[in-house]
């Protein structure tokens, strides 16, 4: 049968259209406004241009339509240039819901059906249909598809609470991602309000440095708790769902992202320790996946665990992985290379920038040039600890690979993910046995460690190189014509 | 460890790489010296520079074409134990590129003029992650190489993801 999406399609389409024009419409309004030319014409203009959102969006809702029989699943649309797209129920792999802002006010949702082509893009989008409808569609789908048997599934679910989510926040160093859009905002609305902020800097040059220093402090805890905010906001109502093997991933208050997949399409885990998470105890994990479309992602699987809940964690959402302690440190005739080589280097070429400015300029000011070398101990000191604490480690399937500088980063990757294993070396330094390491995943993801004694590396490369095959080799390959 | 030999390039390679790099640097030499010359009898400057530039390309082009496919010669190595190939190869990096041959995509092969003449081959071996590069092969290597590895095209890889 074929059935149109919901009539409230036509809302959602035209706020949509109506949101993206906002920002040049209302500079112009504004600026109209600024300059007192508003007049009838003005408004005729703008209600002409609501009008002909509102029936683009009724040809769209109109035009958009699909079916839904025993075999497939087609989606038409398009009101100059159709298009018509059928899917086969049995190619389905995963099936996805996302709300936005707009469709959660509407309690609309859009669909997503994956398939296992390469078009980079879910294979059916049926956007504006009602949520319940949506998850009725869903599980209607699922239950005649081949996923019936992962339904049958009992499911384990888990979800991260508000406080978690706020520390998680708090702790995450996003204030300058805050200050930078704060200060691109001012930049935007700069010119609208020019006059006031004039005004304000004025009355504000005319107080006392402790009462500037005590608003600036305020101004800053509101970005932070801003920050804060949208962080909960960002991971907000997360939820991590595994039905069998199906692993569902969704977060976002606002705008909602669910992604599902299985967990064989995990290509690394990677467990992230900042330096204030690892003094009280607590860690994000993320996932290398590839999607059913095949792309690269990175995903965000937890942000705020505590360490020692990562076990449990895993072993229930993630039985393929499990932490281990590392075997292999890095090689200390290393450091020399790795750490005090460049330490020369720099210093030396800051000695070199420094003669050329101390020489050529004639102020006072070139002296502070040599501030430069303020940088070379705090370098110095987290490089040798970086070095040291390099790791890697291999487990029955796993190979384990840590690195920590002022964030601790453990990547665990399953050998048969890894696509290549290289190790390489400057000429000059082949002589000491040594050598860096590098990984490659599907989709150019890589992970390198160096140095490491070519002992250790020989070890890696026997643990990698075991059968990747199904059977074993017996004798020859054979080929069909053989 | 493996027993399997490691295959090396043939040293007609060598002369191959050096006929291979001879049409862009002998563009370069023809418009280093073209623009050289109308300067001096044109417009009558003592191009300086022009030395320079000639000195820098001299630096780099004796190097390139004496030394480098010597090297290449030298340090390039191939061998396919069991079910991977490993590749070892660079010159002032030495690098040792381990693939398993299941994961192998695909493999595209390049020969024109000057390699067709040295019966050379160059293989691309892609994986998903990549590629690695073997140039200026002998062709029957490159050819049984690709056998070898179409071989395990058709097999069964352990890790088979489900789509």
């Amino acid at each position: 049968m074929t059935r149109r999406v919901h009539p409230l399609f036509i809302v959602m389409s035209s706020i949509s259209i109506i949101r993206s024009l906002l920002i040049p419409f209302a500079a112009l309004i504004l600026n109209a406004i600024r300059k007192g030319e508003i007049n009838t014409y003005t408004w005729i203009g703008i209600s002409v241009g609501i009008v002909f959102v509102l029936l683009y969006g009724i040809a769209s809702w109109y035009f958009y339509t699909f079916t839904i029989d025993a075999e497939t699943i087609r989606v038409r649309k398009g009101i100059f240039q159709k298009s018509e797209r059928t899917t086969q129920r049995k190619r389905i792999e995963s099936i996805g819901i996302q709300q936005n802002v707009i469709e959660r006010l509407l309690r609309l949702a859009t669909l997503t059906v994956e398939t296992s082509s390469e078009s980079g893009t879910p294979e059916v989008e049926l956007k504006g249909i009602r949520l319940d409808f949506a998850k009725e569609l869903k599980s209607s789908i699922k239950n005649e598809g081949q996923l019936v048997v992962e339904e049958q599934q009992a499911e384990v679910d888990y979800t991260i609470p508000v406080r978690d989510l706020a520390l998680a926040g708090a702790l995450s160093g996003r204030v300058g991602l805050a200050l930078v859009g704060i200060g691109t905002a001012y930049q935007f609305i700069d010119q609208f309000i020019e006059r006031y902020v004039d005004r304000l800097f004025s009355e504000l040059a005319h107080l006392s440095l402790f009462v500037l220093t005590g608003l600036g402090v305020i101004v800053l805890l509101v970005i932070y708790i801003g920050s804060i905010i949208v962080y909960i906001l960002k991971y907000g109502s997360y939820r991590a769902v595994l039905q069998h093997n199906r692993l569902l991933i969704g977060y976002g208050m606002l705008n909602r992202t669910e992604v599902a997949f299985h967990a064989d399409k995990i290509q690394a885990l990677v467990i992230q320790e900042s330096w204030i998470q690892r003094l009280i105890g607590r860690a994000s994990l993320s996932l290398h996946i590839i999607s059913a479309t095949g792309e690269k992602e990175r995903l965000l699987l937890h942000p705020f665990i505590r360490t020692n809940e990562i076990d449990p964690f895993l072993a229930t959402y993630l039985p393929r992985f499990r932490q281990f302690h590392p075997q292999h440190e890095v090689a200390p005739i290393g450091f020399r290379y790795r750490v005090r080589w460049p330490l020369l280097g720099y210093a030396l070429l800051f000695t070199a920038l420094s003669s050329v400015v101390i020489i050529v300029l004639d102020s006072s000011w070139r002296f502070l040039i040599l501030l430069l070398f303020i940088w070379l101990p705090f370098y110095y000191l987290a490089v040798r600890s970086g070095y040291r604490k390099t790791r890697f480690g291999t487990g029955h399937d796993l190979l384990m690979l840590r690195k920590q500088w002022v964030q601790k980063e453990t990547v665990y990757t399953p050998r048969l993910k890894i696509e290549e294993l290289t190790w390489s070396v400057s000429r000059w330094l082949e002589a000491k046995e040594i050598a860096r390491i590098e990984i490659q995943l599907r989709g150019n993801t890589a992970f390198n460690a160096l140095y490491f004694e070519r002992t250790d590396i020989d070890t890696l490369q026997r643990w990698y190189k075991q059968s990747f095959l199904s059977t074993p080799l017996a004798g020859e390959v054979k080929t069909d014509d053989e | 460890m493996s027993t399997v030999q490691w295959h090396t390039l043939p040293e007609r390679s060598i002369r191959a790489e050096r006929l291979g790099l001879l049409p862009l640097h002998g563009l370069i030499a023809v418009i280093l010296i073209g623009t050289t010359i109308t300067q001096v009898m044109w417009l009558d400057l003592t191009p300086w520079w022009m030395g320079i530039a000639g000195l820098l390309w001299l630096i780099y082009f004796i190097p390139r074409i004496v030394y480098i496919p010597v090297l290449r010669f030298k340090y390039m190595r191939y061998r396919i134990d069991e079910e991977f190939l490993v590749v070892r190869n660079g010159i002032f990096f030495r690098r040792e590129v381990t693939v398993p041959l299941v994961k192998v995509q695909l493999i595209d092969s390049q020969t024109g003029p000057i390699l067709r003449r040295y019966d050379l081959i160059t293989l691309d071996i892609r994986t998903a992650s990549g590629f690695v590069t073997l140039s200026r092969l002998d062709r029957a290597q490159g050819d049984a190489l690709r056998t070898q590895v179409e071989r395990f095209a058709k097999l069964e890889e352990r890790e088979e993801e489900s789509l």
